[in-house]
């Protein structure tokens, strides 16, 4: 391994240690007065996503699908003459992928190093979500419960994203 | 000290009084500021600039053996510690100690290279550096310091308040001068013309450069390369507003034919005898005539548009090929920047290694985009890692064969024509035993037996350019993972160069790097298959041919092509991509269009559906979530925003040309094994050690058993417990790790067994030890973390 990459995955390690601490803190932080929240749906299911962590909603018009990458890789989009990828949220869940032409949006994340779209049917509303009212959640999302922070009153599942991001799954990487 | 030591060791210093001229100035301002007084939040600031700067002074002079200088940066360095961590405060009879060393500091580096002793001499120097400690005794002194500061802090001008040095952006302290200028790290100074300037300090030279950071370059050089999607897209423009046009022409022509028609209609209309004018049927005439104008009128605009879209693509083409042609050239600097670290380098590999060896450079003042060898400095160190610890002999091997007992590598730089270089790095080593390459392919499973025993004499040898393919009996902190090849190729072909390698038993090993002098724009071939788009990189294309069905051949499994009397592996681009392919596109004329993919030394005969056109493009990262996607090498945005995926040529011919040989057999076989969770012996005196190792690998999905000694970790090996691995220390009580591993490699049924020494000896002759006993991995404990040793075990097992 060279160096680089030593250190590489030592900042990494760093970084997610970092996103970890901070991700707690916001949790205790966001408990008092409520968190500016994007509400967007995934087929049938409704998600928050906190606005810092959104760069840009855009239709989704063309997709470039790769060969190869993982089935929750949808493709890739030109954002304002940059290359991003596509995810599906579901699949990368390992829930039942809805099809593609149900995905009208395009929702632009980004977290540390981490840039890149998810695609959703529709996005609704931007909303403040006191986040102090924490509720079981309901057995169809059970086994995605470590990217929820927590289930609203509304029946919202709002996405952890720190939690997404230092999830290594999801970075796509292989070898020849 | 030979020749080549001398002169490197001149460039050195030449480097080294440039950086020095910077430190010692930011320390001297500094220092000015902090005498002048000031407010206690920009004093901190300026204490810790001070601080890094005789840091970096004092490694960058004990770099090039100037002992005294760096004798007293650590001394001034003492005292600003001192600073940073108190309140403390210095007295004006210390200030004037402090600037009369800045003046020594100086002075010294003035005489640097003449030969001459600073007329203050030693006892001077020793003198000094007693007063210097002086003030960084820790005592009461500070309050005789604190009312001098009061005083003069009053007089403060608006000038002081200015005084903070503009502190470079930089977290590295502690590299070494030509380090520095070979990283040439982006957000410093140290760029073109520091490089450059050989006489330091010169005026001349001054008012002929400017010093621009090479990050602000960078900036700038990616802006006026994003200029090109504009190039291409008022082509596009250009290309639509034609294309318009002739629409309209189309509809003037139909119009012609019923021209004649429709003035019959218009007479008959018109025929006052018949019936007069009917409202509806005026109408209907109005609005055709209305038409027709309005045709001409478009027609009149579309061509004045498709005029000045061409204008445009015109005067836009080539005001940006200009624009990027001149930050090309900004931009350019000599292969020397990137070669004038490799004598250290190889200096302190073959140190480690105890190889004798000397490094001969030729044709460093060739001049390429600096990106290219920015890129390159990985590549580089890696080849000279393999020349030393893989290619030269041991003296006693060298001497027995007839050769001279210090090693020779060459790196040699030549400009090709058509804007290309050659990069050339040969040892004059044992060269690669290509039956071994081939056995260790197999071993990592990334062939199968069989197929090894197929591979021609080129295939077995481009097996080193595959991850995990290593020859080396013995892992270590250096080499020997099979990393370092893979990584060569990868950069090499992402700068749309290839890299081609060619052995002699005995005589050495040459490894070729072809590049384009410049990086930027790449042209790129679009292809269609499977009702997609890619493109190919022009460069990785030899040439494209078209063949007939009947043409294709098989040989036992594989499928060839002859191209020039030469067979040539030949598939669908849809195999390797696993895509589908479409049913529609059967060649009209019955040639299927084949492009010649080249890399390192294999080609590929691809079959693809069709060739649409080759064009400049942008080559852009896939973002980063996907790091890396197999056999995509990035993507590129169309004229008309559409996205193409670009293949990777490198990954293309590994998996078509390698995978078709490997077994299908050989891969479930490796994923049934993976079931299991590996078993780990670690074998530790140290309860501390034994505890972190045992969490480490426990954490990381590894059954883990721990014993105290060799004699505990032997028995248990030989009781027939199954382990996959053992990772043991080497200085233990009863059986030391040597023994432990030799016992088992004698042992039948654990003759295999990995094993790995971890260990605080860092020594030549241990590391030799090791080899001898059979250890297949040495890591020393000083650069020990969790993710190397991890990484070995992987690679182990």
């Amino acid at each position: 391994m060279s160096q680089k990459e030593d250190s590489d995955v030592r900042v990494k390690n760093i970084l997610r240690e970092r996103a970890k601490k901070l991700a707690a803190w916001e949790a205790t932080e966001a408990e008092k007065p409520g968190t500016e929240t994007l509400i967007l749906s995934v087929g049938n299911e409704t998600y928050g996503i906190e606005s810092k962590y959104i760069r840009e909603v855009e239709i989704l018009r063309e997709l470039t699908p790769l060969p190869h990458v993982p089935a929750f890789v949808l493709g890739i989009v030109n954002h304002h003459g940059v290359i991003r990828s596509v995810i599906d949220l579901h699949r990368f869940f390992g829930l039942e992928g809805i099809p593609l032409d149900e995905y009208r949006q395009i929702v632009f994340i980004h977290s540390g190093m981490l840039e890149f779209g998810i695609a959703v049917s529709h996005v609704k509303e931007a909303v403040m979500i006191p986040t102090d009212k924490k509720r079981e959640l309901p057995d169809t999302l059970k086994e995605i419960a470590g990217f929820i922070r927590c289930i609203t009153q509304d029946q919202i599942a709002l996405l952890d994203i720190e939690q997404l991001c230092t999830e290594r799954r999801l970075i796509v990487y292989q070898e020849a | 000290m030979t020749e080549i030591d001398r002169e490197f060791l001149k460039r050195l210093i030449e480097t080294f009084k440039i950086e020095a001229a910077e430190h010692i100035s930011e320390i001297s301002k500094g220092i000015l500021a902090l005498e002048n007084g000031t407010d206690d939040k920009k004093k901190d600031a300026v204490v810790e600039t001070v601080f890094r700067e005789l840091h970096s002074l004092k490694g960058a002079a004990r770099t090039v053996n100037l002992n005294d200088m760096g004798t007293i940066c650590q001394a001034m360095e003492d005292i600003f510690s001192a600073l940073k961590s108190g309140d403390a405060t210095l007295s004006e009879r210390e200030f004037d100690v402090l600037n009369e060393t800045v003046d020594t500091l100086r002075t010294l580096l003035e005489s640097m290279g003449t030969g001459e002793t600073p007329a203050s001499g030693k006892t001077y120097l020793s003198e000094l550096i007693v007063k210097i400690h002086g003030i960084s005794e820790p005592t009461g002194r500070i309050p005789s310091g604190t009312e001098t500061e009061k005083k003069i802090s009053e007089k403060k001008t608006e000038k002081s308040r200015h005084k903070m040095p503009a502190r470079k952006k930089s977290g590295e302290n502690k590299v070494s001068a030509p380090e520095k200028i070979a990283d040439a790290e982006s957000g410093t100074a140290e760029g073109v013309s520091s490089a450059l300037s050989t006489s330091s300090g010169s005026a001349a030279a001054a008012s002929k450069t400017v010093r621009v950071s090479t990050e602000k370059l960078e900036r700038l050089m990616i802006q006026a390369e994003e200029m090109l999607l504009i190039k291409l897209r008022t082509k596009q423009h250009a290309f639509f507003t034609g294309d318009s046009l002739s629409l309209v022409e189309q509809w003037k022509k139909e119009r012609h034919k019923i021209y004649s028609d429709v003035r019959k209609l218009e007479h008959f209309l018109q025929n006052k005898d018949r019936h007069p004018l009917q409202y509806r049927e005026e109408k209907l005439l109005g609005f055709l005539e209305w038409s027709r104008e309005q045709m001409n009128e478009i027609e009149a605009r579309l061509k004045t548009l498709a005029r000045a879209a061409t204008e445009d693509y015109r005067s836009f083409s080539g005001m940006i090929d200009d624009l990027l042609d001149n930050s090309k050239k900004i931009i350019m600097l000599p292969f020397s920047i990137l070669l004038d670290i490799c004598p250290k380098v190889v200096r302190d590999l073959s140190h480690t290694s105890g190889k004798d060896a000397v490094i001969e450079i030729t044709g460093e003042g060739i001049e390429t985009d600096k990106r290219i060898l920015d890129e390159l400095k990985d590549p580089m160190i890696h080849l000279l890692r393999n020349a030393i610890d893989h290619g030269l002999e041991r003296k006693e091997e060298r001497i027995k064969t007839g050769k001279p007992a210090g090693g020779k590598i060459s790196v040699t730089v030549s400009q090709l024509g058509g804007g290309k270089i050659k990069l050339c790095v040969s040892d004059d080593g044992r060269g690669i035993d290509r039956s071994r390459v081939a056995a260790a392919a197999v071993k990592k499973g990334i062939i199968s037996q069989e197929a090894a025993g197929r591979l021609t004499e080129k295939e077995s040898l481009q097996l080193v350019f595959q991850s995990g393919v290593s020859t080396s009996e013995l892992i270590t902190d250096l080499s020997g993972r099979g990393i370092g090849l893979p990584i060569v190729q990868e950069k090499v072909e992402s700068l749309g160069g290839r890299v081609s390698i060619s052995t002699q038993p005995g005589k050495g090993t040459i490894f070729e790097i072809m590049l384009p002098v410049t990086r930027t724009t790449s042209r790129v071939i679009l292809i269609k298959s499977a009702a997609r788009t890619f493109a190919v990189h022009t460069a990785s294309v030899d040439r494209v041919v078209r063949v007939k069905e009947d043409q294709i051949r098989s040989v036992g499994k594989r499928a060839i092509i002859p191209v020039d009397g030469v067979n040539i592996p030949y598939r669908r681009i849809e195999e390797i991509l696993g895509l589908q392919r479409s049913e529609q596109t059967e060649v009209s004329n019955g040639l299927t269009p084949v492009l010649i993919v080249a890399s390192s030394n294999t080609k590929l005969a691809l079959g693809i559906d069709e060739i649409l056109l080759e064009q400049e493009a942008l080559i852009k990262h896939l973002g980063p979530q996907l790091r890396r996607v197999r056999n995509i090498a990035g993507a590129i945005i169309l004229g008309t925003g559409e996205i193409v995926p670009i293949l990777n040529a490198g990954d293309l011919v590994k998996s078509a040309v390698l995978a078709s040989a490997q077994g299908a057999v050989q891969r479930s076989i490796s994923q049934m094994k993976k079931q299991r969770p590996k078993s780990v012996l670690v074998v530790e005196d140290s309860i501390t050690t034994r505890t972190l190792m045992k969490n480490i690998l426990e954490a990381s999905g590894y059954r883990v058993t721990t014993t105290v000694d060799g004699i505990a970790a032997y028995t248990l090996v030989k009781s027939g417990e199954e382990f996959d691995i053992v990772v043991s220390d080497i200085d233990m009580p009863r059986m030391n790790g040597f023994d432990l591993t030799r016992k088992i490699r004698s042992t039948p049924n654990t003759e295999d067994l990995p094993v790995v020494l971890v260990t605080g000896l860092e020594s030549r002759e241990d590391w030799e030890r090791g080899i001898d006993a059979g250890a297949n991995a040495y890591i020393v404990k000083r650069s020990f973390d969790q993710s190397n040793l991890l990484e070995v075990i992987r690679r182990l097992i």
